[in-house]
């Protein structure tokens, strides 16, 4: 069997590529809604954190500190098959909620350590200017802080796409489920994996992709701001 | 401190190497022998002969048979059993490999929670009348042990009964003929068409679950689903207890392989066959002894 005939067999034949594109579709879209619910939630966990109750940030610091520590794969099973379990509540639904959970506390730390790394005395300066204290942070810190975030947040939604791999335990048919599938339909299952890697390469550097494209065009806003100066 | 840790390192080095060195002789080397995930194999691989062969076999655990399949096509490991259909399947399919038959038997059964016998029970009835009328030997012949390289897939999936309850059975897709997903994403094999005549013949409906396969006890025991399609077991072998600890029953069975096979890489029959008669001897003796 020639390369060839295996890539026929595994991708063309019956119009298997579709499947894999839908496979495909599902990851993305558990991806995608995992990273806007995920990082919303993860400034709010920030937020939190960051505040001078003891209370309320220790609190945020244990959701951390748990949620941070322990396998995602475990989390997502806790929560499709015994918190959830009597619920009407849909798989990708619980998938989401659990990635959700898994990036909020990752993001928090990213944010919170981006925070920390600014410099203080910038703030007071402002304050002291007569900048309100949304203005300072609004237009001192976050501009900052989400500079030196970047590259961690960046890294956090790479792994969280490729921990998506695994909702093939709630029955969630996503892509590597699909790879899987195909695999063992026709018993190539070498040549899938490599298939299913290539695919989630590609996931990962249109993440990196999308980054770097608004990097570029905001430098560019800013370059036309001078040039109008 | 620096220089005890790097004394250490050095002599576990060394250690490795020796032992390395050890274990080369190829005359004995054990087979590393593929089994797919814990509680399956333990259904139908006899635990007391397993740890009597301790010498000549080393159980590897594997998620699916694609991964035994990899696992075996790289090296990692050396065979692992299949019912003779599968191995056809997998032979047809993949020229690495190669297959050697041996005496096991093993019988499909759906498995259900303990809890449900009244469910067990409807089952049973369903397969009954489907052996009574020939209905399941037609289907055994159509998707099994036919022409399984060619098999047309149920396209037409599980037509939707109003008004019936509901059924969810736990489908893997990773255990062709017998359930495989076919190209165009819709569930496909032997098990569709079963559940298919099942769902005509108890008028219940069924939905068919596709997830993995190590997930299946679980979604079973948390009521995610009612019923695991296939749970492999040997009829020599008494699984009473092991049943027990999992809190499962079994219907009663619905297909019998036509003898197992041994898979392996092309090329290394002599050594597979040498192995597995040292190990059917070392049996032997066991039960002389008994």
């Amino acid at each position: 069997m020639t390369v060839g005939d295996v890539f026929y067999k595994t991708l063309i034949e019956g119009g298997s590529y579709l499947i894999i594109l839908k496979g495909l579709w599902v990851t993305v879209q558990i991806s995608l809604l995992s990273i806007l619910f995920g990082t919303v939630l993860g400034a709010l966990v920030c937020v939190a954190r960051m505040r001078k109750n003891r209370i309320i940030s220790g609190i945020t610091a244990g959701y951390i500190a748990v949620v941070r520590g322990s396998p995602v794969l475990l989390l997502l099973m806790l929560l499709y098959y015994v918190v959830f379990a009597r619920s009407d509540l849909s798989a990708p639904m619980i998938a989401v909620l659990a990635f959700s959970l898994n990036l909020s506390a990752h993001t928090a730390e990213c944010f919170r350590a981006a925070l920390l790394a600014t410099d203080k005395r910038q703030v007071e300066a402002a304050r002291t200017l007569g900048f309100s204290k949304w203005q300072a942070f609004w237009l001192i810190s976050l501009p900052q802080t989400a500079k030196i975030a970047k590259p961690t947040y960046q890294s956090a939604l790479v792994n969280l796409i490729q921990w998506t791999s695994v909702v093939g335990y709630i029955t969630i048919s996503d892509l590597t489920r699909v790879i899987n599938n195909t695999a063992s339909r026709t018993m190539q299952p070498l040549f899938m994996i490599i298939v299913g890697m290539l695919l989630y390469l590609g996931l990962a550097y249109l993440c990196y992709g999308s980054f770097a494209l608004v990097d570029r065009l905001s430098s560019r806003k800013e370059e036309r701001k001078k040039i109008r100066n | 401190m620096k220089k005890i840790l790097s004394l250490a390192l050095a002599s576990i080095m060394i250690l490795s190497f020796a032992s390395c060195a050890a274990n080369k002789p190829a005359e004995s080397a054990p087979l590393h022998e593929a089994v797919l995930n814990g509680f399956e194999s333990s259904l139908y691989l006899d635990q007391d002969a397993m740890a009597e062969l301790k010498d000549i076999f080393i159980p590897l655990s594997y998620e699916s048979m694609a991964d035994a399949i990899l696992a075996v096509t790289s090296g990692k490991c050396d065979s692992f059993i299949v019912p003779t259909m599968c191995a056809d399947y997998i032979l047809a399919n993949n020229p690495k490999l190669e297959a050697y038959a041996t005496t096991l038997n093993f019988s499909f059964q759906m498995g259900v929670l303990k809890e449900q016998e009244e469910l067990r029970d409807l089952l049973n009835s369903g397969i009954e009348t489907l052996k009574e009328n020939g209905e399941l030997d037609a289907l055994i012949k159509k998707y099994v042990d036919g022409d399984i390289v060619s098999i047309e897939s149920e396209k037409e999936g599980i037509p939707v009964i109003s008004g019936a309850k509901t059924i969810k059975v736990a489908v893997t897709g990773d255990y062709a003929p017998i359930e495989y997903v076919d190209a165009g994403g819709n569930f496909a094999g032997f098990n569709v068409a079963l559940l298919k005549a099942l769902s005509k013949q108890l008028n219940v409906n069924i939905e068919l679950v596709n997830m993995a396969a190590s997930a299946r006890l679980t979604a079973l025991s948390s009521g995610k689903v009612d019923v695991l399609f296939y749970v492999l077991t040997n009829p020599e072998n008494d699984i009473t207890d092991i049943l027990d600890k999992n809190n499962m029953l079994l219907t009663s069975v619905y297909y019998e392989s036509k003898g197992c096979q041994v898979i392996f890489r092309k090329g290394e029959r002599e050594n597979i066959m040498a192995l597995n008669k040292k190990a059917e001897e070392a049996l032997a003796s066991v039960e002389k002894r008994k």
